[in-house]
């Protein structure tokens, strides 16, 4: 957990660092009228130096750091890779197929995945139960004014 | 009385069958949510927000609102039943109110607490009548180096009022303004932060960065944690509660409405916060304190009042001042900015359909909360026990609806996939997420206002201490500061302190 720690305050201090560049690009302007750079030179410049000083207090720190563990949800526990990895690609794929597909047979698979990954283990309930929300959610999202891609469902008359 | 003459417009207005449709779609979506672990309202408010865009202003907000407080009557119910909180403000009923469950008093319980909800929320909607006049009447006064001065109170107030560490909380500020400089400059319009997209042109985009951050992450959360949820089998009997009952009730639901209210007024304070204050008051004061932890219906009375008071309380700044003191305000002030009505000093003279029939709504929405909670709670029993392994995907399922329908744009949703991600990142190294999004929807505001004051004073950085408002909020914030660096150094302090005495032993 504390090199999980140490990775995201380097982060931070990336991040920082980037933004400054990034808004030196944009003009800084002057102080009688200011650039569009200003406001996130200067935002950028304070996350690198708190960030800067959290990690310079944290190498000093003989102890296990607090703050690391003493937010509202800091969890060691292991975290299971595996079916967040199949979640993550899941919804990405789903994402970038949606308006290719369109929105019936997208959400389809994308259920069936997620079901299956959410612990059902036969086919037919996952396929059953798929099939009925995607058409449930489609009419009744589309009746409260939501227009879903068709994809090729538009070849056979859906808009 | 002005008032009283807006109250009764507001009521005329909301007395259509279709805005009494949209509250009680709004109050029965926010008990579903509130009552179901895993999607709060913030996610439930950033699902329905797309379907409000072809209804009028006043009826879009009359939903939305009802969500939210309609997830403060919902939490309770599971808090009861099953001893697991709906939604973060209902944690503390789980101490007393599965105790009485277990004890046969699942009823008394879940009577007490719509009782108590109802009775802090009609009370913060009185004083949001009343003291939103005056708090407008002084705004109108305020340029913009008090609008910035503000800005920096409300989040200031939120990082030293974060349950975490305000080291973190102050990073996700921070980081929170970064992303609101995404986009079109506010001033000059040239794009920041772009990189040559068109979708980030219009910046990063409220929804899909809530969706991501509270709704997927929450999910990712879940996987792999144990879900199991035992309902309490007992019939549930006698929702109304005893003389007795109310008589130990009556003194910690008015201390929970005045706690609760001002409490929501604060940026960072909230429904959560008075929950916890309420239960350790009620506690303190108690002839009885240990009780509390098995069963006392005190510790169930105070905390859901507060936490409705709250959630009327959080009204004030966003309406009066078009400042939202915590994340479910700021995406309420997005949804109105949407509609074209700016919360501010003048809504309440622009636009008095909308802030009147908001109140109204309120009332006539409370009434509905109180019906179904109470008579129709097994209805809720039935939902309690649909298993999470069906439950995770249809709350993603809404996620993905709710960030594509937002703009109808596939890009939305990795937005809101990314942030999902990030979000779940975060929480597992103990940040706190409200800090990000109050500081996006509020970065815009602050940089606008910051410019302005620098054009109005030539590139001086005084008027900001010139201006007496100005001053005077700055001094509080920087106040609050070095108060949360000198408690950080004493801590620090103490540390070392022990480590060389115990080195020294």
């Amino acid at each position: 957990m504390k090199r999980f720690q140490i990775c995201l305050t380097v982060v931070w201090i990336g991040l920082g660092l980037f933004v400054s560049a990034y808004s030196l690009r944009l003009g800084l302007g002057a102080l009688v009228r200011p650039g569009p750079g200003l406001f996130p030179f200067c935002l950028g410049l304070i996350i690198a130096l708190l960030a800067l000083y959290k990690l310079l207090s944290k190498q000093l720190r003989k102890d296990r750091d607090e703050e690391g563990t003493g937010g509202p949800e800091g969890s060691p526990q292991q975290a299971p890779v595996g079916r967040l990895a199949v979640l993550a690609i899941t919804l990405f794929a789903y994402a970038l197929l949606l308006e290719t597909l369109g929105y019936i047979i997208t959400t389809f698979l994308g259920l069936a995945v997620l079901l299956r990954t959410g612990g059902y283990e036969k086919w037919i309930p996952i396929v059953v139960y798929a099939l009925i929300i995607s058409a449930v959610t489609y009419f009744g999202f589309t009746y409260l004014g939501t227009m879903f891609p068709p994809g090729i469902l538009r070849h056979v008359g859906m808009h | 009385m002005d008032v009283i003459h807006g109250l009764i417009a507001g009521f005329q207005s909301i007395f259509h069958p279709d805005i009494l449709f949209y509250c009680f779609i709004g109050v029965f979506v926010g008990t579903l949510v509130g009552v179901l672990p895993g999607i709060g309202p913030i996610g439930a408010m950033s699902i329905l927000l797309p379907s409000t865009y072809g209804i009028s202003p006043a009826a879009s907000i009359i939903m939305l609102a009802g969500i939210y407080y309609g997830a403060m009557y919902g939490g309770s119910t599971t808090s009861i039943l099953v001893n697991i909180p709906g939604e973060a403000a209902s944690v503390v009923t789980c101490l007393d109110g599965y105790q009485m469950a277990r004890q046969g008093r699942a009823g008394p319980a879940l009577g007490i607490s719509a009782m108590g909800s109802f009775i802090g929320g009609t009370f913060a909607i009185v004083a949001l009548m009343f003291l939103s006049f005056p708090l407008a009447d002084a705004a109108v006064k305020f340029g913009a180096p008090e609008f910035f001065s503000v800005m920096v109170l409300a989040m200031t107030l939120l990082t030293y009022l974060a349950s975490g560490s305000t080291f973190n909380a102050i990073l996700m500020v921070l980081v929170g303004l970064i992303l609101g400089c995404v986009g079109m400059d506010p001033i000059s319009g040239i794009p920041r932060f772009a990189f040559g997209s068109t979708t980030l042109l219009d910046g990063v985009g409220l929804v899909p960065v809530a969706m991501g951050l509270f709704g997927v992450s929450e999910v990712l959360m879940n996987i792999g944690a144990p879900q199991d949820r035992t309902v309490l089998n007992a019939k549930i009997k006698n929702l109304l509660p005893s003389r007795q009952d109310w008589k130990r009730s009556i003194g910690p639901i008015w201390r929970g409405s005045i706690m609760g209210f001002f409490l929501g007024i604060l940026p960072g304070g909230g429904a959560v916060m008075s929950t916890f204050l309420s239960y350790t008051t009620e506690k303190k004061l108690s002839k009885d304190p240990e009780k509390f932890g098995k069963g006392a219906i005190e510790g169930v009375a105070g905390p859901e009042t507060a936490n409705n008071a709250a959630a009327g309380g959080s009204f004030v700044p966003m309406m009066a001042l078009g400042i939202p003191p915590n994340a479910i305000m700021a995406l309420l002030l997005a949804a109105l900015i949407i509609h074209g009505v700016t919360p501010g000093p003048l809504l309440m003279s622009q636009h008095p359909e909308v802030f009147w029939g908001v109140i109204a709504s309120m009332y006539v929405g409370n009434i509905m909360l109180v019906f179904l909670n109470l008579p129709l709670v097994g209805l809720w029993v039935k939902i309690l026990k649909v298993p999470y392994r069906m439950l995770m995907p249809l709350i993603l399922l809404c996620c993905l609806i709710g960030a594509y329908s937002t703009n109808n744009n596939a890009m939305d949703v990795v937005i809101m996939i990314v942030f999902g991600a990030v979000g779940y990142v975060l929480r597992r190294a103990g940040y706190e997420l409200a800090p990000l999004i109050l500081a996006l929807i509020l970065g815009p505001l602050m940089e606008t206002n910051f410019r302005n004051s620098l054009t109005l004073s030539d590139g001086s950085f005084l008027i900001f201490l010139t201006r007496p408002i100005s001053a005077t909020l700055l001094v509080i914030s920087a106040l609050l500061l070095v108060s949360t660096g000198f408690s950080a150094y004493r801590k620090t302090k103490k540390r070392i302190v022990e480590e060389t005495g115990g080195a020294g032993d």
